[in-house]
């Protein structure tokens, strides 16, 4: 049971910002969509939630139900594994040399999943099939979608209370980007999973986002009220079509 | 016939033995160089200062050879975990390894080889244990007996184990399999919860520390002087890339390999060969798979 | 004399019971070996480990003279016939001052822990010999001009710690005095034995031998 907020967020590489004070929040159970094509933004804002780069300025937040507040902002990528937060990076960035089995229980690494190894590797192979069929393959000899379902079964086995998903569509056919998107959809209500995913495929992430931001030049141009909001609004369209 | 028959019997045994000793040789750096593309080239001169250790533990207090490998193999994890440090924060962080993290380990190497001169002196050191010099003689018929020396038996046992431990902890522990990903890639590691550094400094210590048990081997098997590891530099690098960059299991298969063709070809074809031989498998394997006979690549890295 | 087996070896050799295996296969009566400290080494393990049938074995083995290997290899060593050229047998007394010239190196080497050679038989009396020839020489020419100095030694007989030295036409000692030792009664890897007469008999130059060639197997074990 988890929040994520975002307040004010800067960020960037050396001298160069990438991110303009930003302010989204994720709420509990919700799947959250950061929308904007490329270049834009998105993929550093999950590389600053995961610790990956230190933002300049702004803070990132975990509010529990209990009202405790864990600060990520200067966390190290461990400690934010550690809090529950697990990512699907754009690209999939799967250890290629390594087996299918290899790569999920690698992503069991944080101590607090390693208990449940097991399970998590059952409900894998549950939710993606396709790879308990594969499993002593080596995950850089198998197809772009097939690579896709294992990184997103590997953030999985962390036991992650927020998921983060870097534009799982990239490099898929559209039938399989369509098959990607239902399936974390799927995941948000069936695992009870706060997700924040980001995607420059506006059509097939508004069809599973409770909420919205569109990210234009690192600043947040555009905040939905809610799922019909980010649907509806004239905005998003424009957005889109003009990008 | 019967002379054919013994001669083979012992060629192929000797190989094996020999095998399982430049095992222990190359073991360190399927790791270093292997694992964690850690161009390590003063690996074999680390072995020869273990060796040294070995040797002073032997000649001053009549400790086993072994057991002083053993003794000295922590010390070697410490002196891993302190070069990779000087390593990482002076070449890595700043991605200036590939050059200046060669030239490193070669100013090492000589830094350990005059150290070892200086402390030592370049005379030639052997180590005194019982098993040394005597040999099980197995009759199998008339004129066919296989005799199989000790100190080569210590060391192919010792080695095995250590590579077989070796192994078992890379594929079956958390931390073995980061090490194993490390080289893949450091930033998806790190979205795993793990500290790619620290996987690479332990890693990186647990190479050199086999150099104290390895040195120990060495000088069971052969009397040691302190320049030896250059002229053992090529046939160790050889044996890894032979094995597959990676494969712990690999770098003991292609040992065996090169010591049953070394022993073979010195045996029935004239033992100034037997060098010839281990580098034209080497090329031939390569010309053939890249990736070396147990090499897995199926990402472009 | 028929050669049944010839080979050479490499340096890197790391085991050689194959080798030796190979040549005991040819049933020779006698093992010549030109090698090099750890060939050498190597060589007396695997006749340990594999032995041989030969009645002679050793010859130019460079590094079994060495204080080190002498110890470390000890009783392994026993009915190995090889060069040397200075041990510690009673005639090799001959050559004054020698005595005293090994005493001091061996108590300066303990002393100031020096990382060299611990007993200095091998090279030190001829290393000391050859400066002294080269110092009698330049004081005799009475200056520092190479010609003289070498027409000087080629021409003279010179007297040092390793007797009376004459050149020959060809630049070689006028009369050899390269040894020929056999390794025997060497019963540990204690280093002092190889300080005491008899574990190195003199085999050849004939005048100084202390004792006649054994066959291989009988000095074993």
């Amino acid at each position: 049971m988890v929040e994520l907020f975002i307040k004010n967020l800067n960020a960037g590489y050396g001298a160069v910002t990438v991110l303009n004070d930003v302010t989204i929040d994720v709420p509990n159970g919700q799947t959250v969509a950061l929308l904007g094509t490329n270049g834009n933004g998105k993929s550093t804002l999950m590389r600053c939630i995961s610790g990956l780069i230190k933002p300049t300025a702004g803070s990132i937040e975990l509010h529990e139900d209990d009202g405790t507040v864990i600060d990520l902002t200067a966390a190290t990528p461990q400690e934010i594994v550690e809090a529950g937060v697990a990512q699907v990076p754009e690209g999939r960035r799967l250890f290629p040399d390594l087996t299918v089995e290899e790569n999920l229980t690698l992503g069991a690494y944080r101590k607090a999943a390693r208990a449940t190894l097991a399970t998590n590797l059952d409900y894998a192979f549950t939710l993606f099939p396709r790879l308990a069929e594969r499993k002593t393959q080596l995950a850089g000899s198998m197809s772009g979608g097939e690579q896709q379902m294992l990184a997103v079964g590997r953030a999985l086995m962390s036991d992650p209370r927020l998921l983060l998903v870097d534009e799982p569509s990239v490099g898929l056919a559209p039938i399989l980007v369509s098959q990607m998107i239902t399936k974390i959809g799927e995941l948000g209500e069936s695992r009870g999973l706060t997700i924040l995913m980001a995607e420059q495929n506006f059509n097939q992430a508004i069809r599973i986002a409770d909420k919205g931001y569109i990210i234009v030049h690192g600043e947040i141009a555009f905040a939905s009220k809610d799922a019909a909001d980010l649907r509806e609004n004239d905005m998003v369209k424009t957005y889109y079509l003009g990008a | 016939m019967a002379i054919f028959i013994d001669l083979l019997l012992n060629a192929l045994v000797i190989g094996v033995l020999l095998g399982g000793f430049y095992a222990a040789l190359s073991i360190g750096l399927s790791i270093t160089f292997g694992l964690l593309d850690v161009v390590n080239i003063a690996h074999p001169t680390m072995l020869v200062l273990g060796a040294f250790i070995a040797f002073l533990l032997n000649s001053t207090w009549g400790i086993d050879p072994v057991l002083a490998g053993i003794i000295s193999t922590p010390f070697f994890f410490v002196l891993g975990w302190l070069i990779y440090q000087v390593y990482y924060n002076v070449f890595e962080k700043s991605g200036a390894e590939s050059l200046r993290g060669l030239a490193f380990f070669f100013g090492l190497l000589f830094i350990i080889e005059v150290g070892l001169i200086i402390q030592f002196g370049v005379d030639h050191r052997l180590v005194e244990a019982p098993y040394i010099g005597q040999s099980w003689n197995i009759v199998i018929g008339e004129e066919i007996d296989v005799a199989i020396p000790f100190r080569l038996l210590v060391a192919f046992v010792v080695a095995a184990i250590a590579t077989l431990a070796i192994h078992a902890y890379l594929t079956k522990t958390f931390f073995g399999r980061a090490v194993r990903a490390v080289a893949q890639d450091m930033m998806a590691l790190r979205l795993m919860g793990v500290d790619p550094i620290r996987v690479k400094r332990i890693a990186f210590a647990m190479g050199v520390a086999t150099a104290g048990i390895g040195g120990a081997l060495m000088i069971i098997v052969l009397p040691i002087e302190p320049s030896l590891g250059r002229l053992y530099l090529g046939n160790v690098f050889a044996i890894v890339v032979l094995g597959g960059l990676g494969s712990i299991s690999g770098t003991l298969l292609a040992a065996v390999i090169i010591g049953i063709a070394e022993s073979i070809v010195a045996t029935f074809f004239g033992p100034s060969w037997a060098p010839a031989v281990s580098f034209g498998i080497l090329l031939a394997v390569l010309a053939f798979r890249p990736e070396g006979l147990f090499g897995k690549t199926a990402g472009a890295h | 004399m028929e050669i049944v087996y010839e080979q050479n070896y490499n340096p890197k050799t790391a085991d050689f019971t194959p080798i030796l295996r190979a040549a005991n296969a040819k049933k020779p009566d006698a093992i010549y070996i030109a090698s090099y400290p750890n060939g050498s080494a190597g060589l007396v393990r695997a006749l340990a480990e594999v032995g041989t049938d030969a009645k002679a074995v050793g010859g130019g083995m460079v590094g079994l003279q060495f204080a080190g290997l002498m110890a470390g290899l000890g009783p392994m060593l026993n009915g190995i016939a090889n060069y040397d050229f200075f041990v510690p047998e009673p005639t090799m007394n001959l050559y004054p001052g020698a005595s005293a010239l090994i005493d001091r190196y061996q108590s300066k080497v303990k002393a100031e822990n020096l990382k060299v050679d611990a007993l200095g038989y091998y090279l030190v009396p001829w290393a000391y010999a050859n400066l002294d020839i080269l110092g009698q020489a330049v004081e005799a020419v009475g200056s520092l001009d190479q010609v003289a100095i070498g027409k000087y030694i080629r021409d003279n007989e010179f007297t040092s710690v390793v007797g009376k030295i004459k050149f020959g036409k060809n630049g070689e000692w006028e009369r050899p005095r390269t040894l020929v030792v056999q390794y025997q009664g060497i019963t540990n890897n204690d280093l002092q034995q190889f300080a005491t007469p008899g574990t190195r008999k003199i085999l050849l130059p004939a005048d100084i031998s202390t004792g006649d060639i054994q066959s291989f197997n009988s000095l074993r074990k």
